[in-house]
Protein backbone atom coordinates (compact mmCIF):
# COMPACT_ATOMS: atom_id res chain seq x y z
CA UNK A 1 0.00 0.00 0.00
CA UNK A 2 1.31 3.43 -0.84
CA UNK A 3 1.17 6.29 1.65
CA UNK A 4 -1.69 7.90 -0.21
CA UNK A 5 -3.82 4.77 0.14
CA UNK A 6 -3.34 4.70 3.90
CA UNK A 7 -4.49 8.28 4.19
CA UNK A 8 -7.55 7.59 2.14
CA UNK A 9 -8.60 4.59 4.19
CA UNK A 10 -8.25 6.64 7.35
CA UNK A 11 -10.46 9.52 6.30
CA UNK A 12 -12.92 7.33 4.49
CA UNK A 13 -16.43 7.47 5.90
CA UNK A 14 -17.44 3.86 6.12
CA UNK A 15 -21.03 2.77 6.29
CA UNK A 16 -20.46 1.82 9.91
CA UNK A 17 -19.11 5.28 10.81
CA UNK A 18 -21.98 6.92 9.00
CA UNK A 19 -24.61 5.03 10.95
CA UNK A 20 -22.71 5.53 14.20
CA UNK A 21 -22.61 9.27 13.65
CA UNK A 22 -26.26 9.56 12.75
CA UNK A 23 -27.27 7.21 15.52
CA UNK A 24 -25.57 9.35 18.15
CA UNK A 25 -26.73 12.51 16.48
CA UNK A 26 -30.32 11.26 16.60
CA UNK A 27 -30.15 10.19 20.23
CA UNK A 28 -28.48 13.38 21.43
CA UNK A 29 -30.65 15.74 19.44
CA UNK A 30 -33.87 14.10 20.59
CA UNK A 31 -32.64 14.38 24.18
CA UNK A 32 -31.71 18.02 23.68
CA UNK A 33 -35.05 18.69 22.01
CA UNK A 34 -37.02 17.21 24.89
CA UNK A 35 -34.90 19.14 27.37
CA UNK A 36 -35.64 22.41 25.58
CA UNK A 37 -39.31 21.50 25.46
CA UNK A 38 -39.34 20.83 29.19
CA UNK A 39 -37.77 24.20 29.88
CA UNK A 40 -40.36 25.97 27.74
CA UNK A 41 -43.08 23.93 29.47
CA UNK A 42 -42.14 25.58 32.77
CA UNK A 43 -43.12 29.04 31.50
CA UNK A 44 -46.90 29.38 31.74
CA UNK A 45 -48.67 31.11 28.85
CA UNK A 46 -51.79 32.01 30.79
CA UNK A 47 -51.60 33.55 34.26
CA UNK A 48 -54.50 33.80 36.66
CA UNK A 49 -53.20 36.80 38.53
CA UNK A 50 -54.88 40.03 39.68
CA UNK A 51 -55.31 42.60 36.86
CA UNK A 52 -52.80 45.44 36.62
CA UNK A 53 -55.50 48.05 35.94
CA UNK A 54 -58.02 48.49 38.73
CA UNK A 55 -60.23 50.96 40.60
CA UNK A 56 -59.50 52.07 44.14
CA UNK A 57 -62.55 54.13 45.18
CA UNK A 58 -63.36 57.84 44.95
CA UNK A 59 -61.02 60.74 45.68
CA UNK A 60 -63.24 61.70 48.61
CA UNK A 61 -62.21 58.43 50.34
CA UNK A 62 -58.74 59.88 50.84
CA UNK A 63 -58.60 62.88 53.18
CA UNK A 64 -56.31 65.84 52.40
CA UNK A 65 -52.75 65.72 53.69
CA UNK A 66 -52.70 61.95 54.19
CA UNK A 67 -50.98 58.77 53.08
CA UNK A 68 -53.32 55.76 52.87
CA UNK A 69 -52.22 52.18 52.42
CA UNK A 70 -54.41 50.21 50.01
CA UNK A 71 -53.83 46.63 51.08
CA UNK A 72 -55.27 44.63 48.21
CA UNK A 73 -53.56 46.52 45.41
CA UNK A 74 -50.27 47.07 47.25
CA UNK A 75 -50.01 50.84 46.92
CA UNK A 76 -50.21 54.08 48.87
CA UNK A 77 -52.58 56.89 47.98
CA UNK A 78 -50.79 60.17 48.74
CA UNK A 79 -52.90 63.32 48.93
CA UNK A 80 -51.63 66.82 49.57
CA UNK A 81 -48.07 65.97 50.62
CA UNK A 82 -44.78 67.44 49.45
CA UNK A 83 -46.54 70.66 48.41
CA UNK A 84 -48.64 68.87 45.78
CA UNK A 85 -52.34 69.18 46.43
CA UNK A 86 -53.77 66.43 44.24
CA UNK A 87 -53.87 62.65 44.56
CA UNK A 88 -50.87 60.59 43.64
CA UNK A 89 -50.43 56.80 43.71
CA UNK A 90 -47.15 55.16 44.72
CA UNK A 91 -46.21 51.46 44.82
CA UNK A 92 -45.91 49.76 48.22
CA UNK A 93 -43.54 47.09 46.94
CA UNK A 94 -39.99 47.78 48.10
CA UNK A 95 -37.68 47.91 45.08
CA UNK A 96 -35.09 45.94 47.02
CA UNK A 97 -36.66 42.55 47.76
CA UNK A 98 -40.36 43.25 47.66
CA UNK A 99 -41.33 43.74 51.30
CA UNK A 100 -43.98 46.33 52.19
CA UNK A 101 -42.49 49.57 53.57
CA UNK A 102 -44.41 51.29 56.36
CA UNK A 103 -45.42 54.98 56.21
CA UNK A 104 -43.97 56.85 59.18
CA UNK A 105 -45.97 60.04 59.55
CA UNK A 106 -43.64 61.61 62.13
CA UNK A 107 -40.66 61.45 59.79
CA UNK A 108 -42.58 61.88 56.54
CA UNK A 109 -40.97 58.82 55.00
CA UNK A 110 -41.46 55.12 54.22
CA UNK A 111 -39.33 52.61 56.10
CA UNK A 112 -38.87 49.03 54.91
CA UNK A 113 -38.77 46.38 57.65
CA UNK A 114 -36.72 43.84 55.74
CA UNK A 115 -33.35 45.48 55.19
CA UNK A 116 -33.96 49.00 56.37
CA UNK A 117 -34.42 50.94 53.13
CA UNK A 118 -35.91 54.42 53.61
CA UNK A 119 -37.88 56.30 50.93
CA UNK A 120 -38.66 60.02 51.14
CA UNK A 121 -41.84 61.79 50.05
CA UNK A 122 -40.71 61.72 46.42
CA UNK A 123 -40.23 57.95 46.64
CA UNK A 124 -36.46 58.32 46.43
CA UNK A 125 -34.11 56.09 48.42
CA UNK A 126 -32.48 58.00 51.26
CA UNK A 127 -31.01 55.03 53.13
CA UNK A 128 -30.60 51.28 52.87
CA UNK A 129 -29.93 48.89 50.01
CA UNK A 130 -32.94 49.55 47.73
CA UNK A 131 -31.52 50.14 44.22
CA UNK A 132 -34.40 52.18 42.75
CA UNK A 133 -37.04 54.67 43.95
CA UNK A 134 -40.60 53.48 44.54
CA UNK A 135 -42.50 53.97 41.26
CA UNK A 136 -45.49 56.32 40.95
CA UNK A 137 -48.45 54.89 39.03
CA UNK A 138 -50.53 56.63 36.41
CA UNK A 139 -54.11 57.17 37.54
CA UNK A 140 -57.16 58.98 36.18
CA UNK A 141 -60.76 59.50 37.25
CA UNK A 142 -63.09 57.07 35.48
CA UNK A 143 -66.54 58.02 34.25
CA UNK A 144 -68.13 56.66 37.45
CA UNK A 145 -66.00 59.05 39.53
CA UNK A 146 -63.64 56.35 40.83
CA UNK A 147 -59.87 56.47 40.60
CA UNK A 148 -58.54 54.00 38.04
CA UNK A 149 -54.89 52.97 38.38
CA UNK A 150 -52.55 51.36 35.87
CA UNK A 151 -49.72 49.73 37.82
CA UNK A 152 -47.74 49.05 34.64
CA UNK A 153 -47.58 52.72 33.70
CA UNK A 154 -44.98 54.68 35.71
CA UNK A 155 -45.10 58.46 35.97
CA UNK A 156 -43.02 61.26 37.57
CA UNK A 157 -43.47 62.00 41.26
CA UNK A 158 -45.33 65.25 40.52
CA UNK A 159 -47.96 63.58 38.36
CA UNK A 160 -51.29 64.14 40.14
CA UNK A 161 -55.02 63.89 39.84
CA UNK A 162 -56.36 67.37 40.57
CA UNK A 163 -59.22 67.39 43.05
CA UNK B 1 -32.61 -21.44 78.42
CA UNK B 2 -36.17 -20.39 77.71
CA UNK B 3 -34.81 -17.64 75.48
CA UNK B 4 -32.74 -20.17 73.57
CA UNK B 5 -35.83 -22.29 72.94
CA UNK B 6 -37.74 -19.26 71.72
CA UNK B 7 -34.91 -18.22 69.40
CA UNK B 8 -34.76 -21.79 68.09
CA UNK B 9 -38.52 -21.77 67.47
CA UNK B 10 -38.44 -18.45 65.63
CA UNK B 11 -35.42 -19.11 63.48
CA UNK B 12 -35.34 -22.83 62.87
CA UNK B 13 -38.09 -22.95 60.29
CA UNK B 14 -38.39 -22.73 56.55
CA UNK B 15 -39.91 -19.26 56.57
CA UNK B 16 -37.10 -17.59 58.54
CA UNK B 17 -34.45 -19.49 56.62
CA UNK B 18 -35.94 -18.43 53.31
CA UNK B 19 -35.23 -14.83 54.29
CA UNK B 20 -31.96 -15.09 56.22
CA UNK B 21 -29.87 -17.84 54.74
CA UNK B 22 -27.20 -17.71 57.44
CA UNK B 23 -27.60 -18.69 61.06
CA UNK B 24 -26.61 -16.52 64.00
CA UNK B 25 -23.51 -14.62 62.80
CA UNK B 26 -20.97 -16.13 65.17
CA UNK B 27 -18.15 -16.84 62.73
CA UNK B 28 -16.44 -14.84 60.02
CA UNK B 29 -18.27 -16.44 57.11
CA UNK B 30 -21.70 -15.89 58.59
CA UNK B 31 -20.71 -12.37 59.57
CA UNK B 32 -19.80 -11.62 56.01
CA UNK B 33 -23.09 -13.13 54.87
CA UNK B 34 -24.97 -10.66 57.07
CA UNK B 35 -23.60 -7.90 54.86
CA UNK B 36 -23.41 -9.52 51.43
CA UNK B 37 -26.79 -11.20 51.73
CA UNK B 38 -28.66 -7.97 52.41
CA UNK B 39 -29.50 -5.41 49.75
CA UNK B 40 -29.48 -2.53 52.19
CA UNK B 41 -26.28 -3.45 54.01
CA UNK B 42 -24.18 -4.61 51.11
CA UNK B 43 -23.24 -1.08 50.11
CA UNK B 44 -20.88 -1.49 53.05
CA UNK B 45 -17.81 -3.72 52.90
CA UNK B 46 -17.64 -6.98 54.83
CA UNK B 47 -14.58 -5.78 56.67
CA UNK B 48 -13.71 -2.24 57.60
CA UNK B 49 -10.53 -0.64 58.83
CA UNK B 50 -10.35 -0.01 62.56
CA UNK B 51 -10.06 3.72 61.95
CA UNK B 52 -13.49 3.70 60.29
CA UNK B 53 -15.24 2.71 63.49
CA UNK B 54 -13.27 5.17 65.63
CA UNK B 55 -16.03 7.37 67.01
CA UNK B 56 -13.65 10.27 67.55
CA UNK B 57 -12.67 10.32 63.87
CA UNK B 58 -15.92 10.84 61.94
CA UNK B 59 -18.00 11.75 65.01
CA UNK B 60 -20.75 9.98 63.05
CA UNK B 61 -21.70 13.31 61.50
CA UNK B 62 -22.31 12.02 57.96
CA UNK B 63 -24.32 9.12 59.27
CA UNK B 64 -26.43 11.44 61.44
CA UNK B 65 -27.15 13.53 58.33
CA UNK B 66 -28.26 10.36 56.53
CA UNK B 67 -30.48 9.25 59.40
CA UNK B 68 -32.13 12.65 59.54
CA UNK B 69 -32.76 12.38 55.79
CA UNK B 70 -34.49 9.02 56.37
CA UNK B 71 -36.58 10.36 59.26
CA UNK B 72 -37.52 13.39 57.13
CA UNK B 73 -38.61 11.15 54.27
CA UNK B 74 -40.85 9.05 56.49
CA UNK B 75 -42.42 11.95 58.41
CA UNK B 76 -42.73 13.93 55.18
CA UNK B 77 -44.73 11.19 53.50
CA UNK B 78 -47.03 11.07 56.54
CA UNK B 79 -47.59 14.85 56.41
CA UNK B 80 -48.48 14.55 52.72
CA UNK B 81 -51.61 12.58 53.63
CA UNK B 82 -53.12 15.71 55.20
CA UNK B 83 -51.46 18.63 53.44
CA UNK B 84 -53.04 20.10 50.32
CA UNK B 85 -50.89 22.58 48.38
CA UNK B 86 -53.56 25.21 47.81
CA UNK B 87 -53.32 28.78 49.06
CA UNK B 88 -56.85 28.47 50.45
CA UNK B 89 -56.22 25.23 52.33
CA UNK B 90 -52.53 24.89 53.13
CA UNK B 91 -52.54 27.06 56.25
CA UNK B 92 -55.67 25.41 57.63
CA UNK B 93 -54.20 21.98 56.96
CA UNK B 94 -51.21 22.94 59.10
CA UNK B 95 -53.57 24.03 61.87
CA UNK B 96 -55.44 20.74 61.50
CA UNK B 97 -52.20 18.82 61.74
CA UNK B 98 -51.48 20.64 64.97
CA UNK B 99 -54.87 20.40 66.61
CA UNK B 100 -57.10 17.87 64.87
CA UNK B 101 -54.89 15.00 63.71
CA UNK B 102 -53.69 12.39 66.22
CA UNK B 103 -49.94 12.84 66.72
CA UNK B 104 -50.05 15.33 63.84
CA UNK B 105 -48.12 17.87 65.84
CA UNK B 106 -45.42 15.32 66.69
CA UNK B 107 -44.88 14.45 63.06
CA UNK B 108 -44.84 18.09 62.07
CA UNK B 109 -42.31 18.86 64.82
CA UNK B 110 -40.15 15.87 63.86
CA UNK B 111 -40.16 17.05 60.28
CA UNK B 112 -39.38 20.68 61.06
CA UNK B 113 -36.70 20.11 63.70
CA UNK B 114 -35.25 17.25 61.68
CA UNK B 115 -34.85 19.64 58.74
CA UNK B 116 -33.06 22.23 60.88
CA UNK B 117 -30.89 19.44 62.28
CA UNK B 118 -30.01 18.12 58.86
CA UNK B 119 -28.76 21.52 57.69
CA UNK B 120 -26.63 21.80 60.83
CA UNK B 121 -25.23 18.27 60.68
CA UNK B 122 -24.44 18.33 56.97
CA UNK B 123 -22.50 21.54 57.62
CA UNK B 124 -20.68 20.00 60.60
CA UNK B 125 -19.93 16.89 58.52
CA UNK B 126 -18.34 19.10 55.88
CA UNK B 127 -16.20 20.72 58.59
CA UNK B 128 -15.14 17.28 59.87
CA UNK B 129 -14.12 16.20 56.36
CA UNK B 130 -12.12 19.37 55.88
CA UNK B 131 -10.31 19.37 59.21
CA UNK B 132 -9.28 15.72 58.80
CA UNK B 133 -8.13 16.26 55.19
CA UNK B 134 -10.72 13.70 54.05
CA UNK B 135 -11.31 15.59 50.79
CA UNK B 136 -7.88 14.86 49.32
CA UNK B 137 -7.07 12.53 46.47
CA UNK B 138 -8.66 10.08 45.71
CA UNK B 139 -11.72 11.62 47.38
CA UNK B 140 -11.88 14.92 45.42
CA UNK B 141 -14.97 13.90 43.49
CA UNK B 142 -16.85 12.72 46.57
CA UNK B 143 -16.16 16.08 48.20
CA UNK B 144 -17.76 17.72 45.15
CA UNK B 145 -20.79 15.44 45.43
CA UNK B 146 -20.90 16.48 49.07
CA UNK B 147 -20.94 20.19 48.24
CA UNK B 148 -23.89 19.55 45.92
CA UNK B 149 -25.63 17.58 48.68
CA UNK B 150 -25.17 20.56 51.01
CA UNK B 151 -26.83 22.83 48.46
CA UNK B 152 -29.63 20.33 47.88
CA UNK B 153 -30.20 20.20 51.64
CA UNK B 154 -30.51 23.98 51.72
CA UNK B 155 -32.92 23.97 48.77
CA UNK B 156 -35.01 21.23 50.39
CA UNK B 157 -35.30 23.35 53.53
CA UNK B 158 -36.13 26.46 51.55
CA UNK B 159 -38.87 24.84 49.43
CA UNK B 160 -40.36 23.26 52.56
CA UNK B 161 -40.38 26.62 54.28
CA UNK B 162 -43.05 28.03 51.94
CA UNK B 163 -45.53 25.18 52.33
CA UNK B 164 -47.29 26.22 55.62
CA UNK B 165 -48.28 29.46 53.84
CA UNK B 166 -47.85 31.54 56.96
CA UNK B 167 -46.22 34.96 57.32
CA UNK B 168 -42.72 33.50 57.79
CA UNK B 169 -43.16 31.44 54.65
CA UNK B 170 -44.63 34.12 52.45
CA UNK B 171 -42.03 36.80 53.11
CA UNK B 172 -39.08 34.46 53.02
CA UNK B 173 -40.14 33.28 49.57
CA UNK B 174 -40.87 36.82 48.41
CA UNK B 175 -37.33 37.80 49.29
CA UNK B 176 -35.81 34.71 47.67
CA UNK B 177 -37.80 35.14 44.45
CA UNK B 178 -36.80 38.78 44.10
CA UNK B 179 -33.24 37.82 44.89
CA UNK B 180 -33.20 35.31 42.06
CA UNK B 181 -34.62 38.11 39.91
CA UNK B 182 -31.41 40.10 40.34
CA UNK B 183 -29.29 37.60 38.38
CA UNK B 184 -27.73 39.58 35.54
CA UNK B 185 -28.70 40.47 32.92
CA UNK B 186 -31.70 41.35 35.07
CA UNK B 187 -34.19 42.05 32.29
CA UNK B 188 -33.60 38.71 30.54
CA UNK B 189 -32.00 36.18 32.89
CA UNK B 190 -33.25 37.48 36.24
CA UNK B 191 -36.79 38.05 35.08
CA UNK B 192 -37.16 34.64 33.47
CA UNK B 193 -35.53 32.78 36.36
CA UNK B 194 -37.94 34.53 38.71
CA UNK B 195 -40.80 33.55 36.45
CA UNK B 196 -39.80 29.88 36.41
CA UNK B 197 -39.46 29.78 40.18
CA UNK B 198 -42.81 31.47 40.84
CA UNK B 199 -44.68 30.14 37.82
CA UNK B 200 -45.82 33.74 37.25
CA UNK B 201 -45.05 37.18 38.59
CA UNK B 202 -46.42 37.02 42.15
CA UNK B 203 -46.01 34.66 45.11
CA UNK B 204 -49.34 32.86 44.71
CA UNK B 205 -50.89 29.50 43.85
CA UNK B 206 -48.48 28.78 41.00
CA UNK B 207 -45.51 29.40 43.26
CA UNK B 208 -46.93 27.16 45.98
CA UNK B 209 -47.45 24.18 43.69
CA UNK B 210 -43.98 24.59 42.18
CA UNK B 211 -42.29 24.67 45.56
CA UNK B 212 -44.41 21.69 46.62
CA UNK B 213 -43.42 19.53 43.65
CA UNK B 214 -39.77 20.45 44.12
CA UNK B 215 -39.97 19.73 47.84
CA UNK B 216 -41.75 16.38 47.78
CA UNK B 217 -40.53 14.82 44.53
CA UNK B 218 -37.70 16.40 42.59
CA UNK B 219 -35.23 17.40 45.30
CA UNK B 220 -35.67 14.28 47.51
CA UNK B 221 -35.15 12.00 44.50
CA UNK B 222 -32.04 13.84 43.38
CA UNK B 223 -30.71 13.92 46.94
CA UNK B 224 -31.38 10.19 47.45
CA UNK B 225 -29.60 9.35 44.21
CA UNK B 226 -26.61 11.51 45.10
CA UNK B 227 -26.44 10.08 48.63
CA UNK B 228 -26.27 6.67 46.93
CA UNK B 229 -23.38 7.85 44.75
CA UNK B 230 -21.73 9.44 47.80
CA UNK B 231 -21.77 6.13 49.72
CA UNK B 232 -20.69 4.06 46.75
CA UNK B 233 -17.78 6.41 46.16
CA UNK B 234 -16.65 6.06 49.79
CA UNK B 235 -16.09 2.35 49.06
CA UNK B 236 -14.53 2.95 45.66
CA UNK B 237 -12.15 5.48 47.21
CA UNK B 238 -10.92 2.85 49.67
CA UNK B 239 -13.15 3.52 52.64
CA UNK B 240 -13.05 6.43 55.04
CA UNK B 241 -9.79 8.37 54.95
CA UNK B 242 -7.19 7.37 57.54
CA UNK B 243 -3.61 8.17 58.42
CA UNK B 244 -0.99 6.51 56.19
CA UNK B 245 0.25 3.26 57.70
CA UNK B 246 3.94 2.52 58.20
CA UNK C 1 -8.03 -35.50 40.00
CA UNK C 2 -11.10 -37.65 39.99
CA UNK C 3 -14.40 -36.76 41.59
CA UNK C 4 -13.90 -38.89 44.69
CA UNK C 5 -10.49 -37.47 45.54
CA UNK C 6 -11.82 -33.95 45.14
CA UNK C 7 -14.60 -34.36 47.69
CA UNK C 8 -12.16 -35.83 50.16
CA UNK C 9 -9.66 -32.97 49.98
CA UNK C 10 -12.28 -30.27 49.57
CA UNK C 11 -15.42 -31.30 51.45
CA UNK C 12 -18.49 -29.70 49.94
CA UNK C 13 -20.09 -26.88 51.84
CA UNK C 14 -23.83 -27.53 51.65
CA UNK C 15 -24.46 -23.80 51.83
CA UNK C 16 -22.49 -23.05 48.69
CA UNK C 17 -23.45 -23.58 45.09
CA UNK C 18 -19.99 -23.39 43.59
CA UNK C 19 -17.60 -26.22 42.96
CA UNK C 20 -13.86 -26.54 42.43
CA UNK C 21 -12.78 -25.39 38.99
CA UNK C 22 -9.01 -25.66 38.96
CA UNK C 23 -5.97 -25.94 41.19
CA UNK C 24 -2.94 -23.72 40.62
CA UNK C 25 0.34 -23.25 42.45
CA UNK C 26 0.57 -19.66 43.68
CA UNK C 27 0.71 -17.87 46.98
CA UNK C 28 -2.48 -17.04 48.83
CA UNK C 29 -3.41 -13.40 49.25
CA UNK C 30 -2.68 -13.54 52.92
CA UNK C 31 0.84 -14.95 52.76
CA UNK C 32 3.59 -12.61 53.97
CA UNK C 33 1.07 -10.01 54.99
CA UNK C 34 0.92 -8.58 58.46
CA UNK C 35 -2.25 -8.26 60.49
CA UNK C 36 -4.46 -6.01 58.34
CA UNK C 37 -6.08 -3.95 61.06
CA UNK C 38 -9.60 -4.65 59.91
CA UNK C 39 -12.66 -5.88 61.73
CA UNK C 40 -15.86 -7.41 60.39
CA UNK C 41 -18.61 -4.91 59.71
CA UNK C 42 -21.02 -7.08 61.66
CA UNK C 43 -21.08 -6.55 64.56
CA UNK C 44 -18.40 -3.86 64.97
CA UNK C 45 -19.65 -1.26 62.49
CA UNK C 46 -23.32 -2.15 62.11
CA UNK C 47 -23.96 -2.22 65.85
CA UNK C 48 -22.49 1.24 66.25
CA UNK C 49 -24.62 2.46 63.36
CA UNK C 50 -27.73 1.01 64.97
CA UNK C 51 -26.97 2.62 68.33
CA UNK C 52 -26.32 5.97 66.64
CA UNK C 53 -29.67 5.72 64.89
CA UNK C 54 -31.45 5.08 68.17
CA UNK C 55 -29.63 8.06 69.66
CA UNK C 56 -30.60 10.38 66.80
CA UNK C 57 -34.20 9.21 66.84
CA UNK C 58 -34.63 9.52 70.60
CA UNK C 59 -33.02 12.96 70.71
CA UNK C 60 -35.19 14.25 67.87
CA UNK C 61 -38.30 12.74 69.46
CA UNK C 62 -37.60 14.45 72.78
CA UNK C 63 -37.02 17.80 71.06
CA UNK C 64 -40.26 17.36 69.11
CA UNK C 65 -42.24 16.59 72.23
CA UNK C 66 -40.91 19.61 74.09
CA UNK C 67 -40.81 22.31 71.41
CA UNK C 68 -43.46 23.05 68.84
CA UNK C 69 -42.50 24.06 65.31
CA UNK C 70 -43.39 27.70 64.68
CA UNK C 71 -46.50 28.61 62.73
CA UNK C 72 -47.25 32.29 62.40
CA UNK C 73 -50.34 34.04 61.15
CA UNK C 74 -51.65 33.11 57.72
CA UNK C 75 -49.73 34.65 54.83
CA UNK C 76 -50.71 38.27 54.28
CA UNK C 77 -49.18 39.79 51.16
CA UNK C 78 -49.79 43.35 52.31
CA UNK C 79 -48.32 43.20 55.78
CA UNK C 80 -44.63 42.52 56.15
CA UNK C 81 -43.65 41.39 59.65
CA UNK C 82 -41.00 43.67 61.11
CA UNK C 83 -38.32 42.40 60.94
CA UNK C 84 -38.96 39.73 58.29
CA UNK C 85 -36.26 37.16 58.90
CA UNK C 86 -35.33 34.17 56.76
CA UNK C 87 -34.64 30.82 58.50
CA UNK C 88 -31.35 30.92 60.39
CA UNK C 89 -29.32 29.11 57.73
CA UNK C 90 -30.12 31.89 55.23
CA UNK C 91 -29.56 34.78 57.62
CA UNK C 92 -25.96 35.15 56.47
CA UNK C 93 -27.29 35.76 52.96
CA UNK C 94 -29.98 38.14 54.23
CA UNK C 95 -27.32 40.03 56.18
CA UNK C 96 -25.24 40.50 53.02
CA UNK C 97 -28.37 41.61 51.14
CA UNK C 98 -28.59 44.65 53.36
CA UNK C 99 -25.14 45.89 52.35
CA UNK C 100 -24.99 46.27 48.61
CA UNK C 101 -26.88 45.56 45.42
CA UNK C 102 -28.60 42.23 46.13
CA UNK C 103 -26.81 40.50 43.27
CA UNK C 104 -23.48 40.65 45.12
CA UNK C 105 -24.57 39.27 48.45
CA UNK C 106 -27.33 37.02 47.18
CA UNK C 107 -26.03 35.45 43.98
CA UNK C 108 -22.37 36.31 43.41
CA UNK C 109 -20.90 35.41 46.80
CA UNK C 110 -22.78 32.07 47.19
CA UNK C 111 -21.86 31.02 43.63
CA UNK C 112 -18.19 31.86 44.10
CA UNK C 113 -18.08 30.10 47.49
CA UNK C 114 -19.61 26.96 45.97
CA UNK C 115 -17.14 26.91 43.09
CA UNK C 116 -14.18 27.45 45.42
CA UNK C 117 -15.40 24.65 47.71
CA UNK C 118 -15.80 22.19 44.84
CA UNK C 119 -12.39 23.03 43.40
CA UNK C 120 -10.49 23.03 46.72
CA UNK C 121 -9.28 19.39 46.54
CA UNK C 122 -7.91 19.96 43.04
CA UNK C 123 -5.64 22.73 44.30
CA UNK C 124 -4.76 21.40 47.76
CA UNK C 125 -3.10 18.22 46.53
CA UNK C 126 -0.50 17.47 49.20
CA UNK C 127 -1.10 14.12 50.91
CA UNK C 128 0.34 15.26 54.23
CA UNK C 129 -1.83 15.10 57.29
CA UNK C 130 -4.69 13.10 55.79
CA UNK C 131 -6.68 11.23 58.38
CA UNK C 132 -5.68 13.34 61.37
CA UNK C 133 -7.77 16.04 63.00
CA UNK C 134 -6.13 19.49 62.71
CA UNK C 135 -2.89 18.02 61.36
CA UNK C 136 -0.07 20.55 61.91
CA UNK C 137 1.08 19.99 58.28
CA UNK C 138 -2.24 21.47 57.14
CA UNK C 139 -2.14 24.58 59.26
CA UNK C 140 -2.72 27.04 56.42
CA UNK C 141 -5.61 25.12 54.84
CA UNK C 142 -7.27 24.66 58.23
CA UNK C 143 -6.76 28.32 59.05
CA UNK C 144 -8.40 29.44 55.79
CA UNK C 145 -11.32 27.10 56.32
CA UNK C 146 -11.74 28.28 59.91
CA UNK C 147 -11.91 31.87 58.69
CA UNK C 148 -14.62 30.81 56.23
CA UNK C 149 -16.63 29.11 58.97
CA UNK C 150 -16.24 32.02 61.38
CA UNK C 151 -17.47 34.43 58.68
CA UNK C 152 -20.42 32.22 57.72
CA UNK C 153 -21.47 31.55 61.32
CA UNK C 154 -20.72 35.14 62.37
CA UNK C 155 -23.07 36.58 59.73
CA UNK C 156 -25.79 34.17 60.85
CA UNK C 157 -25.31 35.17 64.50
CA UNK C 158 -25.51 38.88 63.61
CA UNK C 159 -28.67 38.30 61.56
CA UNK C 160 -30.31 36.15 64.19
CA UNK C 161 -29.46 37.98 67.41
CA UNK C 162 -28.42 41.52 66.54
CA UNK C 163 -30.96 42.63 63.94
CA UNK C 164 -34.26 44.08 65.00
CA UNK C 165 -37.07 46.12 63.46
CA UNK C 166 -36.12 47.84 60.18
CA UNK C 167 -33.04 45.62 60.14
CA UNK C 168 -31.31 47.94 62.61
CA UNK C 169 -28.53 46.73 64.88
CA UNK C 170 -29.61 46.10 68.48
CA UNK C 171 -27.99 44.37 71.43
CA UNK C 172 -29.76 41.05 72.03
CA UNK C 173 -30.84 42.23 75.51
CA UNK C 174 -32.27 45.48 74.11
CA UNK C 175 -34.12 43.82 71.25
CA UNK C 176 -37.59 45.36 70.89
CA UNK C 177 -40.20 42.63 70.86
CA UNK C 178 -41.87 42.21 67.46
CA UNK C 179 -45.15 44.06 66.77
C1 LIG D 1 -26.96 14.84 52.52
C2 LIG D 1 -25.80 15.08 52.98
C3 LIG D 1 -24.69 14.09 53.28
C4 LIG D 1 -24.76 12.80 53.73
C5 LIG D 1 -26.02 12.00 54.06
C6 LIG D 1 -23.39 12.33 53.85
C7 LIG D 1 -23.05 11.07 54.33
C8 LIG D 1 -21.74 10.65 54.51
C9 LIG D 1 -21.35 9.50 55.28
C10 LIG D 1 -22.29 8.55 56.02
C11 LIG D 1 -19.98 9.41 55.22
C12 LIG D 1 -19.13 8.39 55.94
C13 LIG D 1 -18.24 9.05 56.98
C14 LIG D 1 -18.94 9.87 58.01
O1 LIG D 1 -19.97 9.43 58.54
O2 LIG D 1 -18.42 10.97 58.27
C15 LIG D 1 -19.51 10.48 54.36
C16 LIG D 1 -18.19 10.72 54.00
C17 LIG D 1 -17.76 11.78 53.23
N1 LIG D 1 -18.49 12.92 52.93
FE1 LIG D 1 -20.48 13.09 53.18
N2 LIG D 1 -22.52 13.31 53.44
C18 LIG D 1 -23.27 14.41 53.10
C19 LIG D 1 -22.78 15.64 52.69
C20 LIG D 1 -21.44 15.90 52.46
C21 LIG D 1 -20.88 17.21 52.25
C22 LIG D 1 -21.66 18.52 52.32
C23 LIG D 1 -19.54 17.04 52.01
C24 LIG D 1 -18.48 18.07 51.70
C25 LIG D 1 -18.63 19.16 51.11
C26 LIG D 1 -19.26 15.62 52.05
C27 LIG D 1 -18.04 15.04 51.79
C28 LIG D 1 -17.69 13.77 52.20
C29 LIG D 1 -16.40 13.15 51.97
C30 LIG D 1 -15.23 13.77 51.17
C31 LIG D 1 -16.44 11.90 52.61
C32 LIG D 1 -15.30 10.91 52.73
C33 LIG D 1 -14.59 11.34 53.98
C34 LIG D 1 -13.43 10.50 54.35
O3 LIG D 1 -13.15 9.54 53.67
O4 LIG D 1 -12.83 10.88 55.39
N3 LIG D 1 -20.43 14.96 52.35
N4 LIG D 1 -20.60 11.23 53.96
S1 LIG E 1 -37.02 44.54 50.84
FE1 LIG E 1 -37.11 46.58 51.48
S2 LIG E 1 -35.11 46.87 52.15
FE2 LIG E 1 -34.99 44.85 51.44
Amino acid sequence: MSEKDVKETKSEITRRKFFLFFGWFGILSSLAGSALGSVRFMFPNVLYEPPTTFKIGKPADYPPNSVTFVQDQKLFVVRGKDGIEGIRIISSVCTHMGCTPKWVEAKNQWECPCHGSVFNLKGEVTAGPAPKPLPWYKAVIASDGKIIVNSKDYVKSDYQIKV
Amino acid sequence: MKMNRLWELLTNNRFYKSIFRHGYPDDEIKRSEVVTGNLFLHIQPVKVHKNTIRTGYTLGLGLISFYLFIILTVTGVLLMFYYIPSIERAYNDMKDLEFAVSFGIIFRNLHRWGAHGMVAFVFLHMCRVFFTGGYKSPREFNWGIGVILLILTLFLSLTGYLLPWDQLAFWAITIVANLIGTTPPEKIMGASLRQVVLGGTIVGQNALIRFYVMHVVVLPLVAAALIGVHFWRIRKDGGISRPAEE
Amino acid sequence: MDKKEETVIFPKNPNKTYGLMELTKTKSFQIEKGPDNTVTSWPHLLFRELILFMGVFIALMIISMVFNAPLEEQANPSNTPNPAKAPWYFLGLQEMLAWAHPFWGGIFVPTVVTIILILTPYFDTSQKGVGVWFAPERRIANLLFTIFIVLAVGLIVVGEFFRGPNWQIFWPWNMPSPH
